[in-house]
């Protein structure tokens, strides 16, 4: 359980990183498109604490700004830093996810 | 938006929520909120966000507990551990605000009580005798207690959260141990006073002066409201 969600937290910061570079999202939003690109088994609240967390890490930053449904809501948006952790996270996910897949395979080549 | 309109905003909202997802979420609130030394605004902001997710799910028929998971406490947990700490500046300048709402406290206490004694009633004296020593001491050690009972009332409100309502005590016996507990502070403050030996050099004030030294701290605690 507890290296399952430690796996899952790294991949999650990566994939919130990607989908606010294509477009400045508020929490919930953010949840139904990780739920759309069939992340299904994660809590919706488990993004909360990863938010928090690239925000410590000035990867991203929040603004309140009203949603095209009226109220206002905090709309995250990737700086300079986060672009560059996402990058980071791109080439360390490319290198890894081939391997990790032939190995859990059964070590054949693909 | 200021953390005092997040919170009004939050208030607002939280009327929306549907009887269980009400009390969840006030748990969650409470806890997350009573933990100290964290970034007041950070903190607002992001239970305004939880409030605001858990609001739009309702909507989709689905609860707190779909939402955030079965354990709550441990959710907020990690939430808690997320959220940046309160800068230092913001953590003494309340620190200090607490201290001098405490003397504005006592001081207004002990000098109306003493001129009311004297000028009313015709007890006491003018004019008290004090020790520069013991007086410093006393209020050193009153403040340690002050801080204390706040961290314990504090870590006392945070205990009765997320209780199944079957496993919650009575109101009447958390009364009873609140009053209890205050109860034994106040004594120990007048304890303080009395056992304190006198040491130090020794100085003589009419009991009055404590009522313009008590309005005093009070404005200088209002300079630092933010």
């Amino acid at each position: 359980m507890k290296t399952r969600s430690q796996l899952l937290k790294g991949v999650l910061e990566g994939c919130i990183l990607a989908i606010i570079r294509e477009e400045p999202a508020y929490g919930y939003e953010l949840s139904v498109k990780l739920h759309e690109h069939g992340l299904t088994n994660i809590s919706e609240g488990s993004i909360y604490p990863i938010l928090l967390r690239l925000q410590k890490e000035h990867l991203i930053e929040g603004h309140m700004q009203p949603s095209p449904s009226g109220p206002r809501r905090k709309y995250y948006h990737l700086t300079d830093a986060g672009h560059e952790a996402l990058a980071n996270f791109a080439e360390h996910w490319n290198t890894i996810k081939g391997p990790v897949d032939s190995i859990i395979k059964g070590g054949r080549e693909q | 938006m200021r953390a005092k309109e997040l919170i009004k905003l939050n208030n607002e909202k939280q009327k929306q929520l549907t009887e269980e997802n009400a009390k969840d979420y006030e748990d969650m609130l409470t806890y997350i909120r009573l933990s100290s030394s964290k970034s007041e605004q950070q903190t607002e902001e992001i239970l305004l966000e939880l409030l605001d997710h858990a609001l739009l799910a309702q909507k989709e028929g689905k609860s707190i507990r779909d939402v955030f998971g079965a354990d709550l406490k441990s959710y907020s947990q990690d939430v808690i551990e997320e959220i940046p700490e309160e800068t230092k500046k913001k953590q003494i300048k309340f620190s200090f605000r607490l201290l001098l709402l405490f003397a504005t406290v006592t001081s207004l206490f002990s000098g109306i009580v003493n001129s009311a004694m004297y000028y009313i009633f015709g007890f006491g004296d003018r004019t008290q005798v004090y020790h520069l020593g013991s007086s410093i001491a006393i209020m050193i050690i009153n403040v340690l207690i002050v801080f204390g009972v706040i961290y314990f009332v504090l870590e006392w409100i945070k205990s009765s959260t997320f209780k199944e309502e079957n496993k919650k005590k009575p109101s009447w016996v958390e009364f009873l141990q609140l009053w209890l507990v205050m109860t034994l502070v106040t004594g120990l403050f007048f304890c303080v006073v009395y056992f304190m030996p006198p040491f130090g050099m020794k100085f003589t004030l009419p009991t009055i002066i404590f009522i313009p030294i008590g309005i005093g701290t009070y404005l200088i605690s209002l300079l630092l409201k933010d």
